[in-house]
């Protein structure tokens, strides 16, 4: 477009310049001089300011200088495009490239804050850890936690608001809400609905509670589709209303879970399992845990005593558990041999360390069952000491406040609007609600989330989210304690917070980020308002408001309804434990993290007992149909060791129809087979179809065939044996030429294998920090997993109840190291401090070092995988190199974090300190198993465990003489022998 | 063996007859149907190697079946296995030159030149394997600006070292004990082209007494340098694995047993040829049943001894009682690739059996099926050690296991193609057989026969 210029000016005429004349301004030559021309110009090409021309006066003046100013400076904000970026003139203070900042924020996961510090660099965040002055993290995470960057990097996000499926703005949202308001206006908001999924946030209840004071007859609906449901309809149970159980198992010396995941993934793992692993390890007095359950957990992996048993049969566990504390009603059914024994001993030990210890029961049991638990824990004195109760920390739906009283409204057409926020019903609703077909029922359909998923393909209006790390926002841990989430990084794309939009749902026109959040908090953050702000988004809490202990009695459980006898399967229905219902889906990194016990990636499977293998003649991929009443799922078969007999366990989050490039099309979707909401065991068939399904799993083999790789102690075996001397006719290394001798560190890393409890957190954290990069399915297949940290599992004994085993296994950093040997370019070489070391740009990619390596834990990049988006490239970890193709890589015990914490100690003139540097796993790792040191500093975490009775090395036969090293395993079953 | 009693070749030629036999054949080739058939097949799988490469250098040896524990496979096991084969061709040549076994003389000629192929086959493999091949020459010992030399610790270095002294020796070894013949098709060339060709090539011989003095003294100096390099070559190249903490590679009895295995490979190897070369161009006068019949012997005892190897192996594992070791050994006997352990069995130790008989060793098509059978043999024998010890180390949880991919097969197909062009090249274009020490040995039975 070519711009017309105005008149050109005649110099001539200039002369005939005199006095301002009557008029007095002028605002150009051109004016000045040729009055036509220019007013003729100015008409045509700005007809808004010809009037002006014609008469300016002195407020216009004033107005118009006004405004300028104002404008020019407005020129400034908006976007700008990043090709047209411009370097720092004078460095804002306080800000260095290259040093990272941290905030303290917070991520959600099922509406509850994980509390988190995340590290930016140059304002993008690229790691975060648990916050570790909450008591909930303490510092540490787990997987979701630490993939959440991920999450926000997603190249498949959704970055514009749209109106049925063509890209609009938010402006043209703001018009047919404002539409849709003066409508609910109307109708008193008759027919308004909201749908969210769980809900802690403060300032998000406050605004649905302004909703329904602006709109009366609005409902707000909330769906979480594994979520807190089941556990509170059992403490409503138990105690005549919702409540929240929290559990202090640090103080229990025993805990007796009847299928109850307490150290499984949730929101509650960080803070279960750091509890549960301060009384394991090196410590006096051990936690005993006994499990009774029917699909293998981490909690069962880790139990003193496990059994396997059906969902059927744990109902009877539970009716025999209620007789036993003569609870009027519950009569002791028959039990197995296996199961009486398991139950004797557990109530034995549930009383003889009465007032120390817990019974849980988990959500797959009948409320029924559930509200035993509370009760027995009364009887026991444990209420008050290992276990209390709160008010609910999230906003708990009423009987019609549910989706399913939501889909009957929107059957029964009395929905006329439905705002869903950040949930996901038309995939994760169970079909049995036909939640989709309801939907279509309604009139006007909004839906705001992070993806264009498949709810937001149902609705007319989609509007894209903030992620929690763009937005100014609040939520409750589960300790209740509030976070105020402060935005990391500016939004990537053209979205709204959820507390923003809600704030458009209750009239405003343009919410600024924080003015809801604000709102919520003023007067109520101690001290004056600014200050306490400051305070609160510096700490990453709002101090002093915990969930505190209410008063509730536990009432005497009514007899339980009889399950009845039947042959049919249980079919088992839970999370999946690397991307949950399905919300975590499309981020590659948790695709491509090993399910905890079958190690399989990219894929949910149905895992099958052995029995039920045996019976049906299934092998692992076998493809097979599962019934439950009319509705079907087809998946592939896994043999699941441990599993009860006549239980068959699916998996929720896969078979997505939208949301994203990874997530859709893998998998089968569980929900398909689902009756209603929150119902987690279904009887049914299972057929094999004959067809067969690759599976891509990271470790083949789960029996150690002999070998001791996980070693085990007991109370009257406390040491590891020590190896024998070998015989060889070669001297031993002498001292004086040991690597550890040549600088003033030694690093070294010790595993406790008693408080691993194979959760993954590590590796998504090493993930994270050291930019291992996804290689996709195909390549699993092959063997090509890229992971410098692997959690190998190992089952030993029956198939029917094996023991299962953790280790999680780095580099060895071998002082005697066979790689460093092989290579001939010296790309793998040894650091002064005892580092085996990797120089990407040296290696020319032989492999000898990996060939030579007796643990196996090299990778290599067998193609170029840095096909990551745009994006994703800013999730990058700019300490660390991304590796390209033909490069070896493995663990460096987070060499970069002990160069920045020698660069620290170097520029403040003094000596490193004891256990300054921490690995990214170390950092992680919710129950204190990995431990990182300085081997010469002898008071140093690391080496104190080196002295430990447990200590033993991994494959010490072959002399490398690792730096990484293990403590065994204690056998609590061998302490009654 | 040509003693007396018993001449090696029928008395009944005359030295001009065997030159004219001998030097008309790249100068009137006859069996040009055949050689462009030949030729093009073997075209086309250097044109498949051309291609496999191409794939392999743009998108990455992420085109193997190769993962984390297999990530040595068909590269390093076809590079050991083309280097045993070329080990024969020096062992003919210069072992039996210094031992005076003057039968030799009628194979040494296209024993070397296959020595030569066989090593560059293996020479390139090296290359092909690794993960960024354009480095490739940070495996020498440049005036590199970081002033970072190689690691000399590895056996990798060794191998680069090995293999280019291996490849400069033969080279020169061959070329030397060429320049005679050389001459005499320089002699009998017709055509302009072919006399510049041969003239230039045979370095102005004229088979003058002081010549075949000086010619005498280089041959068999580097007969003596050759021999030795032989054995070091293919231990080292045993080091390869035997350096490696592995159950299966840590041993020691790997360096001889490398060796015998490559001159069993090797004499296979130039069996099959022989008996190729001898019928296409009509040799048998030269190349008789009894140059067969010690083929047939060689290749027997090589094959014996290599047997020893493996039951050493056997003992070895169960002596030890190491248990990995022994894992490792069970998993060859029954586990997922036993098939190439007992295929190595069959194919080397009892398809030699009937060489006991001799008239297996003087029936050409017994032995050219005994030599195939060896040659696959060894190869599956390369492929067992090195698959077999690799997929299942020590860690249980580490296991996997190795499928070939197309590109694994193509670019071992390739490499047959690039051994095969340039050997059919020298067999048209040089005499196949050495003239002059063809005529040596007439001479010496004339000499002592009559």
């Amino acid at each position: 477009m070519t711009r017309r210029s105005p008149p050109p000016v005649d110099p001539a005429r200039l002369r005939s310049i005199r006095a301002c004349g009557s008029r007095g301004f002028w605002s150009g030559l051109e004016e000045l001089i040729d009055e036509g021309g220019f007013r003729r110009w100015i008409a045509g090409e700005c007809p808004a300011a010809a009037p002006f021309v014609d008469d300016p006066g002195r407020r216009q003046v004033l107005k118009l200088l006004g405004a300028s100013l104002l404008l020019g400076g407005l020129a400034g904000c908006g976007e700008s495009r990043s090709d047209q970026a411009l370097p720092y003139v004078n460095q804002p203070d306080g800000l260095v490239p290259g040093v990272p900042r941290h905030y303290a924020t917070a991520v959600l996961f099922g509406g509850h804050a994980q509390p988190v510090i995340a590290t930016t660099y140059d304002g993008r965040p690229v790691k975060l850890d648990g916050n570790p002055d909450h008591p909930v993290t303490r510092g540490s995470s787990d997987p979701f936690m630490q993939s959440a960057v991920f999450d926000l990097y997603d190249p498949d996000r959704s970055q514009l608001p749209r109106r049925d499926g063509a890209p609009s703005t938010w402006d043209a949202f703001a018009r047919d809400l404002a539409s849709l308001r003066i409508r609910w206006r109307d109708r008193q908001g008759e027919g308004l609905r909201v749908l969210t999924g769980a809900v802690t946030s403060p300032t998000l209840l406050r605004q649905m509670q302004a909703l329904s004071g602006a709109f009366p007859q609005m409902r707000w609906h909330r769906f979480d589709p594994v979520g807190m449901a089941r556990q509170m309809q059992g403490m409503a149970m138990a105690f005549g209303r919702p409540a929240t159980p929290h559990y202090n198992l640090e103080r229990c010396d025993v805990i007796v879970s009847l299928s109850h995941d307490l150290l499984g993934p949730g929101p509650h793992q960080v803070t279960h399992a750091g509890a549960w692993s301060s009384r394991r390890g090196e410590t006096a007095s051990r936690v005993l845990l006994h499990v009774a359950e029917s699909v293998p957990s981490l909690t069962g992996a880790v139990a003193s005593t496990r059994l396997p048993c059906d969902p059927s049969r744990l109902g009877r566990l539970a009716r025999a558990m209620g007789a036993t504390f003569e609870i009027p009603g519950w009569t002791a059914p028959d039990l197995t041999p296996a199961e009486r024994r398991w139950l004797d001993r557990a109530i034995g030990d549930l009383r003889t360390h009465a007032g120390r210890s817990l019974l849980t029961i988990g959500p797959c049991l009948d409320p029924h069952f559930q509200a035993l638990a509370p009760f027995v824990n009364g009887q026991l004195g444990n209420a008050g000491t290992t276990v209390w109760y709160s008010e609910p920390i999230e906003a708990v739906p009423g009987e019609s406040e549910t989706l399913a009283a939501l889909t009957a409204d929107m059957a029964a057409g009395a929905v006329d609007t439905l705002v869903i926020l950040d949930c996901n019903p038309a995939y994760a609703a169970p079909a049995a609600l036909e939640f989709a077909v309801q939907l279509a029922k309604v009139p006007h359909r909004v839906h705001a989330g992070l993806h264009a998923d498949e709810t937001a393909r149902l609705c007319q209006w989609h509007l894209p989210l903030s992620h929690p790390l763009e937005s100014f926002g609040d939520a409750r841990a589960i300790d209740g304690q509030a976070t105020i989430l402060q935005p990391v990084v500016a939004p990537l794309y053209a979205s709204h917070s959820l507390w923003q939009i809600a704030d458009m749902l209750l009239g405003t026109a343009d919410p600024a980020p924080d003015a809801a959040v604000r709102d919520t908090w003023r007067g109520r953050l101690g001290g004056d308002s600014e200050t306490g702000w400051s305070r609160a988004l510096h700490d990453g809490f709002v101090a002093g408001t915990q969930a505190q202990p209410a008063t509730l009695a536990a009432r005497t459980p009514a007899a339980p309804p009889d399950e009845g006898v039947s042959d049919a399967l249980n079919i088992v229905l839970q999370p999946d434990p690397t991307v949950w219902d399905g919300r975590f889906g499309n981020i590659a990194w948790l695709q491509e993290l090993p399910k905890p016990l079958s190690k399989i990636t990219w894929d949910n499977v149905v895992a099958v007992s052995p029995a039920i293998a045996a019976s049906h003649g299934l092998s692992n991929g076998d493809m097979v149909t599962v019934t439950a009443g009319d509705r079907t799922v087809h998946g592939p078969a896994w043999i699941a060791a441990g599993q009860a007999p006549g239980t068959v366990a699916l998996t929720f989050g896969y078979g997505r129809r939208a949301g994203g490039d990874v997530a859709a099309g893998i998998g089968y979707d569980a929900f398909a087979i689902q009756p209603g909401p929150h119902s987690f065991v279904v009887r049914g068939t299972l057929a094999r179809t004959g067809a067969t399904y690759p599976l891509a799993s990271s470790q083949s083999h789960h029996r150690m065939e002999g070998f001791d790789f996980v070693r085990e102690v007991s109370a009257a075996h406390p040491r590891t044996a020590l190896p024998k001397a070998a015989e060889s006719l070669y001297p031993d290394w002498n001292a004086g030429d040991m690597p550890e001798n040549a600088a003033d560190h030694a690093w070294g890393m010790v595993i406790d294998l008693d408080q691993c409890i194979g959760c993954n957190a590590c590796i998504a954290a090493c993930n994270v920090e050291n930019n291992v990069l996804t290689v996709g399915k195909d390549q699993i297949m092959r063997g090509r997993e890229m992971l410098w940290l692997r959690v190998d599992s190992y089952d030993a004994g029956e198939a029917d109840s094996p023991k299962t085993f953790f280790q999680p296994v780095p580099c060895m950093h071998c002082e005697k190291a066979p790689c460093e040997m092989g290579c001939p370019v010296h790309a793998t070489v040894h650091s002064p401090e005892g580092v085996n070391q990797q120089i990407y740009n040296r290696c020319i990619g032989t492999r000898t070092c990996s060939s030579y390596c007796p643990y196996k834990v090299r990778r290599f990049n067998w193609y170029d995988y840095r096909h990551f988006g745009e994006a994703a490239r800013a999730a990058m970890n700019p300490e660390v190199t991304v590796r390209s193709r033909g490069v070896m890589e493995k663990c460096t015990y987070c060499t970069q974090r002990i160069e920045t914490a020698h660069v620290a100690a170097d520029k403040e003139n003094r000596d490193l300190r004891r256990d300054e540097v921490v690995t990214a796993c170390q950092q992680a790792c919710p129950t204190t198993a990995i431990v990182f040191g300085d081997l010469k500093d002898s008071g140093s975490a690391v080496a104190q465990r080196r002295r430990s009775g447990r200590h033993y090395v991994l494959l010490e036969e072959l002399g490398t003489r690792p730096r990484t090293t293990y403590l065994a395993r204690w056998n609590d079953a061998e302490d009654d022998t | 063996m040509s003693d007396a009693a018993h001449p090696i070749l029928p008395p009944d030629q005359s030295y001009a007859d065997v030159t004219e036999q001998l030097a008309r054949i790249p100068l009137r080739f006859p069996t040009r149907r055949i050689w462009l058939v030949a030729m093009l097949l073997s075209s086309a799988l250097l044109g498949l190697l051309v291609v496999s490469a191409t794939v392999l250098f743009t998108t990455g040896v992420g085109i193997w079946g190769l993962n984390i524990p297999v990530n040595w496979a068909f590269a390093i096991h076809n590079y050991v296995w083309w280097l045993g084969i070329g080990h024969a061709g020096t062992l003919i040549s210069a072992l039996l030159l210094l031992l005076g076994q003057e039968w030799r003389n009628s194979l040494n000629r296209f024993a070397e030149t296959m020595t030569l192929f066989a090593v560059v086959c293996a020479g390139i493999y090296p290359i092909l394997h690794l993960g960024r091949p354009w480095f490739f020459y940070w495996m020498f010992p440049y005036p590199a600006t970081m002033d970072v030399w190689p690691q000399f610790r590895s056996p990798l270095e060794w191998d680069i070292w090995a293999v280019l002294t291996y490849l400069t020796v033969s080279t020169v070894f061959w070329y030397i004990g060429l320049v005679p013949d050389l001459a005499a098709a320089r002699d009998r060339a017709r055509r302009r082209g072919w006399q510049v060709f041969f003239g230039v090539l045979s370095l102005g011989w004229r088979g003058s007494a002081a010549h075949w003095m000086r010619w005498n003294q280089a041959y068999r100096l580097l007969a003596a340098l050759a021999v030795p390099l032989v054995v070091s070559v293919h231990s080292e190249v045993s080091l390869l694995f035997a350096a490696g903490t592995l159950p299966g590679w840590h041993s020691t009895v790997f360096p001889p047993y490398f060796v015998l295995g490559a001159a069993f490979s090797g004499f296979a190897v130039v069996s099959m040829i022989a008996i190729a070369l001898r019928k296409l161009f009509r040799l048998q006068n030269l190349v008789t049943d009894d140059h067969l019949d010690i083929l047939g012997k060689v290749l027997l005892a090589t094959g014996l001894m290599t047997a020893y190897g493996y039951v050493f192996e056997v003992f070895d594992a169960l002596y030890s009682g190491e248990p990995h070791e022994l894992q490792t050994l069970i998993d060859r006997f029954v586990g997922q690739y036993a098939w190439s352990y007992w295929g190595a069995v069959v194919f080397n130790f009892v398809a030699i059996q009937p060489l006991w008989w001799r008239a297996a060793r003087r029936n050409p098509a017994a032995l050219f099926a005994i030599s195939t059978s060896v040659a696959v043999g060894m190869w599956l024998e390369r492929y067992m050690i090195l698959v077999t010890s690799l997929h299942r180390d020590f860690l249980v949880s580490s296991w996997g296991s190795y499928t070939p991919t197309f590109w694994d097969w193509s670019v071992y197909a390739g490499t047959i193609g690039l051994f095969l062009v340039p050997f059919l090249l020298a067999i048209r274009l040089l005499p196949v057989i050495s003239i002059f020490e063809t005529k040596e040995i007439l001479y010496e039975e004339q000499l002592h026969g009559r």
